[in-house]
C-alpha cells in the first residue's frame, strides 16, 4: 500500500513537472508564431507596396514616355497586315519571304533597285502572328 | 521531599485563559474566512478585471480595404501600411535641430508644427496623417519625446490623374469619398477585427485569450474599365483641350454589347495621390454629373421614331428649300441650305430645317417615348455619385417649335453618359443597354426600344456621317467602317443663346459588328473651331483608332485606303 502511495506520488510530481514544462513550451511555441504572423504581414504589405509600384512603373504614361524616349512608336496602320483567312496568310507569308530574299539579293547584288520599305517589319508581324496561331 | 509535596507544582493556570487563547485563534479564521469569501465570492470580478488589468490587452487586427483592379486585373487602387504621427501637447519638446529635421521629414512649416503642438486643446494632436513607413521611421529616429506614431493605411492609386474621376478616393479613415470608392464603399470597406491577448513584461504577447472579433478584409473590386483604353481616352482629351485651348470635356468609352464602361475621363482633372490643393472644378466628374443640351446629336432618335412610326423611309425627299424654316415667331436656320434632302442626308449632312420638318410630321408622344427608352431625362444608374438625370419635359407641354427645336437636340438637357448610353440602341439592333461599372462575366441582354430593322437603317445613316460628304470625315478610322453623329449646341448664357458652344460626337466602330462606343465632349473650344466634326471628332477617330488596336479587333473594311479627305471647315460646318 505504502509502494503504491510513493509511485503514485512520483507520478503525480512529475506530471506537475510535466504542465510546467509543456506550458513554457507552449508559451515559447506561441511566441514564435506571433513573430511569424508579424514578419508574415509585414511580407503582405511589402507584396503590395511592390505591386502599387509595379502598377505605377507599368502604367501606360510612362510606358508611352519611356517608349518615345527609345525611339519606338506604333507601328503604321499601311505596314500592319490583318491575318484572316489562314491559306491567305500562308501566301501573305510566301509573298513577305520572297520579297524579303529578293531584297537581300538585291542588297547583295548592289543592284540599285530599293526594296519595298516596311517588307521586314511585315514579315516579322506576319511571323509572330503565325506563331501565336500556332499555339492556338 | 516529595514530589508532591512541591507546592509551584500544583499550581495551574487558569482554565479560561487557554478559552480565551482558542477563542481568539478561531476568530482569527473566522475573520480570514471572511475575508476570503468576501473577496473571492463577492469581489472576485472586480479583482479579477483588475488582475487582468496588469498583462491582458486587447489588441486590433487590421483588415486592408479591398483592391480596385481593372477588367485584366491590373490594379487601379491599392492599400499601402502608412503611420500617423501624432503629438502628446504635455510631453512633445523638441529643440531647434529636431524641429528642423522633423519639418523636412514630414514636409511641414516649422510654423504649422509649433503651432499644432502649442496651440489648441487637449492633449491629443495628429501632426500628419498617412506618413509612408519609411518617413515614419526616419521620424523615430530622431527621438523626440512626446511623439508617437500610429499605425493606419494610405490609399494608393498607381495610375494617378488618368482614373482620378473614375475611381474617386477615400478619407484619411479610409472611407471612400467619390467615384468607384464610394459607390463601391461597402464591398471594399474591411472591418477590423479584435482579440485579448495576455502580454509579458517586455509586452510581447505571450498567449492567445479569446478572439473577440475576426478581421474582414475588404473584398477587391474588378471594374468594367480597360487602363489601356482609359490612358489613350485620357491623353486623347487633354490633347484635344489644349488644341481647341477648351474650359472642359469629358470623353466616355463603353463595350455596347454589355454597356459595360470602359473608360471614363474628364477635364480638368487631379491626382488622387496629392490632392491637397484640389478644386471642385477638378473634382467635378462630369462625363455623369454635368448635363447640356446635346444639340444634332439627338437628331438620330427624332428619325428613328418617324422611321418606327413608318412616316418616312430613310429615301424620302425632305424639302429644306433655302434652309431657314418659320414656326411662328421663330426661324429655324440651316448651315448648308439643301434644298431637297434624303432622311439619309438629313443626319448626314445635320439639316435643323429636315430634322424639324420631319419631327413636325410625329405626335409629340411618339418622340418622347423614344427620348424616355432610350434613357434620357432619367439617370443612367451606372452607380457613379451624383449622376444627372437631364431634363425631358412632358410632351404635353410641347409647343411646336419646342418640338422642332427638340428634334435637333435643344431644348433637352442630357449628361455625356446618357448620351453614350442612348446610342447602345444603334449599335445593338435596337436594343438600349444599361450601364455598369462592372466587369460583365455573363453576356448581358438589352432592353429592345425599337426594330432592328430600324436601328440598322440609323446606323446606314450615321455611316454617312463620316463620309467626304458628312460633317465629320475627321472621325474615320483607318481600315474600319465608322458610325456616329456630331453634335455643336450653343450654350446658354443666362438663358439666352451665347456664342459660346459645345462640341460633340458619338460614334461607334467597327460599324458591321460594334465593339466600341465612345462618346466624346469638349466645352467652350476657343481657337476658332467649334464645329463637333472639327473638334470632337478627331478625338474619336485617334481614340477608337488605339482602342481597336489594343483590342486586337479585325478591321471591317481592310481594303479601303481611306478616303483621307482633306479636313474642310465647310462640310464639317452643323449649327447645332
Amino acid at each position: 500500500m505504502r509502494r503504491t502511495d510513493f509511485i503514485l506520488f512520483i507520478c503525480l510530481i512529475l506530471c506537475a513537472l510535466a504542465v510546467v514544462h509543456t506550458q513554457h513550451r507552449a508559451r515559447r511555441v506561441f511566441v514564435d508564431i506571433e513573430r511569424e504572423k508579424t514578419i508574415g504581414d509585414e511580407l503582405a504589405a511589402d507584396l503590395r507596396r511592390i505591386q502599387a509600384e509595379r502598377a505605377t512603373l507599368a502604367a501606360s504614361n510612362r510606358v508611352e514616355r519611356v517608349a518615345s524616349d527609345m525611339k519606338m512608336h506604333l507601328p503604321d496602320t499601311r505596314s500592319v497586315i490583318v491575318m484572316g483567312n489562314q491559306s491567305q496568310d500562308l501566301a501573305d507569308i510566301d509573298r513577305a519571304s520572297k520579297s524579303l530574299a529578293l531584297a537581300t539579293d538585291v542588297a547583295k547584288n548592289n543592284f540599285t533597285v530599293l526594296p519595298e520599305p516596311h517588307t521586314e517589319g511585315m514579315l516579322s508581324k506576319q511571323l509572330t502572328h503565325g506563331a501565336q496561331r500556332g499555339k492556338q | 521531599m516529595r514530589y508532591k509535596a512541591n507546592a509551584s507544582l500544583n499550581l495551574r493556570l487558569e482554565g479560561w485563559r487557554a478559552s480565551f487563547i482558542l477563542v481568539l485563534l478561531l476568530l482569527a479564521f473566522v475573520a480570514l474566512v471572511g475575508r476570503a469569501v468576501f473577496l473571492q465570492g463577492m469581489h472576485a470580478d472586480f479583482l479579477q478585471h483588475k488582475g487582468e488589468e496588469r498583462y491582458s490587452r486587447v489588441i486590433e487586427k487590421t483588415a486592408y480595404r479591398g483592391e480596385v483592379r481593372d477588367r485584366n486585373g491590373d490594379p487601379l487602387a491599392i492599400s499601402l501600411p502608412a503611420v500617423s504621427v501624432w503629438a502628446s501637447r504635455e510631453d512633445a519638446e523638441m529643440n531647434p535641430l529636431q524641429l528642423q529635421q522633423l519639418s523636412t521629414l514630414l514636409e511641414m512649416p516649422k510654423e504649422e508644427i509649433n503651432h499644432r503642438v502649442n496651440e489648441g486643446r487637449g492633449n491629443f494632436v495628429y501632426l500628419k496623417r498617412q506618413v509612408a513607413q519609411d518617413v515614419a521611421q526616419k521620424v523615430t529616429e530622431i527621438h523626440i519625446p512626446g511623439l508617437f506614431e500610429q499605425k493606419g493605411f494610405r490609399r494608393s492609386y498607381p495610375k494617378g490623374e488618368m482614373m482620378a474621376h473614375l475611381l474617386g478616393f477615400t478619407d484619411v479613415e479610409d472611407h471612400g469619398q467619390e467615384g468607384a470608392e464610394l459607390t463601391f464603399q461597402s464591398v471594399l470597406g474591411g472591418v477590423n477585427g479584435a482579440r485579448r491577448v495576455i502580454k509579458d513584461r517586455a509586452g510581447s504577447v505571450i498567449e492567445d485569450v479569446e478572439n473577440i472579433r475576426e478581421p474582414r478584409p475588404g473584398q477587391d473590386v474588378v471594374l468594367s474599365v480597360d487602363s489601356r483604353i482609359q490612358y489613350l481616352a485620357w491623353r486623347e482629351l487633354h490633347a484635344a483641350i489644349t488644341r481647341n485651348k477648351a474650359k472642359a470635356g469629358a470623353v466616355m468609352v463603353l463595350d455596347p454589347r454589355t454597356g459595360e464602361v470602359l473608360a471614363l475621363a474628364n477635364y480638368p482633372d487631379y491626382n488622387p495621390n496629392t490632392r491637397e490643393h484640389v478644386t471642385l472644378t477638378q473634382l467635378r466628374n462630369r462625363a455623369v454629373a454635368d448635363t447640356y443640351e446635346p444639340g444634332s446629336t439627338l437628331k438620330p432618335f427624332t428619325i428613328a421614331a418617324a422611321l418606327e412610326a413608318n412616316k418616312v423611309t430613310p429615301g424620302t425627299i425632305i424639302q429644306t428649300g433655302n434652309g431657314t424654316m418659320n414656326i411662328g415667331p421663330a426661324v429655324i436656320h440651316d448651315t448648308h441650305p439643301g434644298g431637297a434632302l434624303t432622311v439619309s442626308q438629313v443626319i448626314q449632312r445635320s439639316s435643323n430645317v429636315g430634322a424639324a420638318r420631319i419631327a413636325l410630321s410625329l405626335p409629340p408622344e411618339a418622340m418622347w417615348n423614344l427620348f424616355t427608352d432610350v434613357g434620357f431625362g432619367q439617370t443612367p444608374k451606372m452607380g457613379m455619385p451624383g449622376e444627372a438625370g437631364g431634363r425631358v419635359r412632358p410632351y404635353r407641354s410641347w409647343r411646336p417649335i419646342e418640338q422642332a427645336t427638340m428634334s435637333y437636340g435643344h431644348g433637352i438637357s442630357v449628361s455625356l453618359a446618357q448620351l453614350a448610353r442612348s446610342y447602345t440602341v444603334f449599335a445593338n439592333e435596337g436594343n438600349v443597354m444599361s450601364l455598369t461599372l462592372l466587369k460583365q462575366e455573363e453576356p448581358v441582354s438589352g432592353r429592345r426600344v425599337m426594330s432592328a430593322q430600324t436601328a440598322a437603317a440609323v446606323k446606314d445613316m450615321l455611316e454617312l456621317v463620316v463620309k467626304p460628304e458628312g460633317t465629320a470625315p475627321l472621325a474615320q478610322v483607318r481600315g474600319f467602317r465608322v458610325a456616329g453623329k456630331t453634335g455643336t449646341a450653343h450654350k446658354l448664357d443666362h438663358g439666352r443663346y451665347s456664342n459660346k458652344y459645345v462640341a460633340s460626337f458619338v460614334g461607334f466602330a467597327p460599324a458591321s459588328h460594334p465593339k466600341l462606343l465612345i462618346a466624346v465632349m469638349i466645352d467652350e473650344p476657343t481657337t476658332g473651331d467649334y464645329y463637333g466634326g472639327l473638334v470632337a471628332a478627331p478625338v474619336f477617330s485617334s481614340l477608337m483608332a488605339g482602342a481597336l488596336q489594343v483590342l486586337g479587333i479585325q478591321p471591317d473594311d481592310p481594303a479601303s485606303e481611306n478616303y483621307a479627305v482633306p479636313p474642310s471647315a465647310n462640310s464639317a460646318a452643323e449649327d447645332t
